[in-house]
């Protein structure tokens, strides 16, 4: 009887392919379910337009996507009817930032949703917006609800910057959630500040990081313009299309298959060992809106 | 008196230990000031500002979670010297302690692509950034901005810095254990944990091997069928042994006689070597398994030879 847990990963798993997006084997969009099974749903969205000819993002475009990816993943007929489910006037709402120099949480986004949130009848002194200094800001230690927001890269220890560990900055002692790169960082969501509050995700895929190199692990050349955002209210199945399309971005890049290193497992274990969500993308229901070019997935 | 007395004796034992080390500088663990290896000025490039040092937790300041690579070494501290020159780019010096030279060896290893045998034991050399080890020091030179004038003066200053580190640079043992017959230049990572295997070959989420900061690890890679020869050396028999049993419960429990097919075309073989256990895995046949664990088994003898001698 082996003394390790149940839910062990070990590589055969992925020659199985039980885990197969973690070493990235080209995204299969057969993959995505299609039957009656209750499945998560998570929304693509992308536009062609959101780049104005200098580069710059086009905040209007950023407001249209919001919209559109929230009455699809809702499934009503207009952005305020999914804000309005979402908060209430009582709402004291924290949107967590991502403000990593080289690839940050655009403010278009965090204003998109801010004002979508006011809209929703959320006072606006009752409205934040921070990443390093969550502890300290009083709207996200008092908060009622929390959105999620960041972009979405390689990174050096974790695999993948990702939604789940956009929380890190939850904790006073980050480094105490590095042990087997970041394995357990589903543990942040059961913190009391956080714990059953994300009401929304919001995964950034506008030019995301594919590949990470060198001193600061970035490098412009490793970005590429998909314009998209990946919505959900599971922050685990936001990540694992998030990572999928960067597994085949750099299939597609280098020419064959190229897991990154090292493998962003804690998106896994999120869902078989923290029951947090759905990693699975069987079990994923994925809408697509929006600009088909290069979709990869 | 006596109290008197004591305080006195106190007091010049300090004062001799504040003149033999100083004060405030990031000392390695044979007292060295690595401050020292730092050029005061060098073809008028010059230090800004005092060097800043990092002990084991501080380098979460300085570099977020990367420190945590050097940290699966037995990393004990860092200072960082950032040079300017006028109307060009700055250039920032990043001097690893990493406690022994096998230790700056395999933090090296951990992500070089290439290998050039100049400065130090060994360094990459890319854009406008030099990473080099020396003696149980890892050394990073990196400019800004790439150009013209940082170019050569980032070599320049890691020569200056190279010439300074007096020590040897000799590699661990261990990595003379992968036989040389296919393997990928620049391939061999030189580890302790089972962090670092799994950055490089990710067998399972959880330390099934039983690696850990007593064991060494090295791990190349073998082209044509794009294998791996996994060499860890135990502190016991005992231990390498229980490790064969543990990897073949958890990773290939069809395992007979120290082989098995795992997937179709993918083989594994797996033997306990007196205090060495050598894994071989994804060979495209038994055969290949079998004369890697063969050849493996002949270097360690050779180690193992040397080591008496």
């Amino acid at each position: 009887m082996s003394k390790y847990s149940p839910d062990m990963v070990t590589r055969r798993d992925f020659m199985r392919g039980a885990a197969v997006l973690m070493i990235g084997a080209a995204f299969n969009a057969q993959l995505l379910a299609s039957d009656e099974e209750k499945l998560t749903r998570v929304v693509l969205v992308r536009d062609e337009n959101l780049f104005d000819s200098d580069g710059n993002i086009d905040s209007v475009v950023v407001q249209k996507m919001i919209d559109e990816a929230v009455v699809k993943l809702f499934d009503v007929n207009k952005p305020s009817e999914a804000f309005g489910q979402l908060f209430t006037g009582k709402d004291i709402v924290g949107i967590k930032s991502n403000e990593w120099g080289p690839l940050p949480t655009p403010e278009a986004v965090e204003n998109a949703l801010a004002m979508r949130i006011a809209e929703a009848g959320v006072e606006e002194k009752n409205i934040g917006v921070d990443d390093r200094g969550v502890l300290r800001n009083p709207i996200f230690t008092n908060s009622t609800a929390l959105v999620n927001s960041r972009p979405m890269r390689t990174h050096h220890w974790s695999g993948v910057g990702s939604l789940l560990k956009n929380y890190i900055m939850f904790d006073p002692k980050p480094w105490t959630y590095h042990d087997n790169y970041c394995a357990d960082l589903a543990k942040l969501w059961k913190l009391p500040i956080c714990e059953g509050k994300t009401r929304l995700n919001v995964l950034v895929m506008f030019t995301p990081l594919f590949h990470g190199v060198g001193r600061h692990h970035f490098d412009e050349k490793y970005t590429w313009g998909y314009n998209g955002l990946v919505i959900g209210t599971d922050p685990v199945a936001c990540d694992a299309v998030g990572l999928a399309i960067l597994q085949a971005k750099r299939a597609q890049y280098f020419g064959e298959e190229s897991p990154i290193k090292p493998t962003p497992h804690h998106i896994l274990f999120a869902d078989t060992r923290h029951k947090l969500g759905v990693a699975d993308l069987s079990k994923i229901e994925l809408l697509r809106i929006g600009w088909e070019k290069d979709i990869l997935i | 008196m006596l109290k008197t007395g004591l305080i006195v004796a106190v007091s010049i034992i300090l004062a001799v230990l504040v003149v033999v080390f100083g004060c405030g500088g990031q000392r390695d663990g044979d007292g060295a000031d690595m401050r020292s290896f730092l050029p005061e000025h060098i073809e008028g490039w010059m230090p800004e500002g005092e060097p800043i040092s990092y002990d084991t937790l501080g380098i979460y300041d300085y570099m977020d979670g990367a420190g945590e690579v050097y940290r699966m070494y037995d990393y004990r501290g860092m200072i960082v010297q950032r040079y300017t020159k006028p109307d060009i780019p700055p250039i920032t010096v990043e001097i690893f302690d990493m406690g022994k030279p096998e230790d700056a060896y395999g933090v090296f290893s951990h992500s070089r692509e290439k290998e050039f045998t100049a400065p130090g034991g060994g360094a990459e050399l890319y854009a406008a950034t030099i990473v080099f080890w020396k003696g149980r020091y890892l050394v990073s030179v990196v400019a800004e901005v790439e150009s013209g004038d940082t170019k050569p003066a980032v070599r320049i200053i890691a020569d200056a810095i190279a010439d300074q580190i007096k020590s040897d640079s000799p590699k661990p043992a261990l990595v003379k254990a992968l036989p040389l017959r296919h393997l990928q230049a620049f391939s061999v990572r030189f580890f302790h944990l089972h962090t670092s295997l799994n950055y490089h070959y990710y067998l399972a989420s959880e330390n099934i091997l039983n690696l850990g900061p007593n064991t060494d690890a090295v791990l190349g890679h073998y082209q044509p069928g794009d294998s791996h020869v996994l060499v860890v050396k135990y502190e016991s028999a005992s231990d390498a042994t229980a490790a064969r049993e543990s990897f073949i419960e958890n990773y290939a429990p069809s395992t007979k006689d120290g082989f098995a097919e795992i997937d179709s075309g993918k083989w594994i073989g797996v033997v306990a070597n007196d205090n060495y256990l050598i894994v071989v895995l994804d060979t495209p046949s038994i055969e290949d398994a079998i004369e890697l664990i063969e050849q493996t088994e002949g270097k360690i003898a050779g180690i193992n030879e040397q080591e008496r001698e």
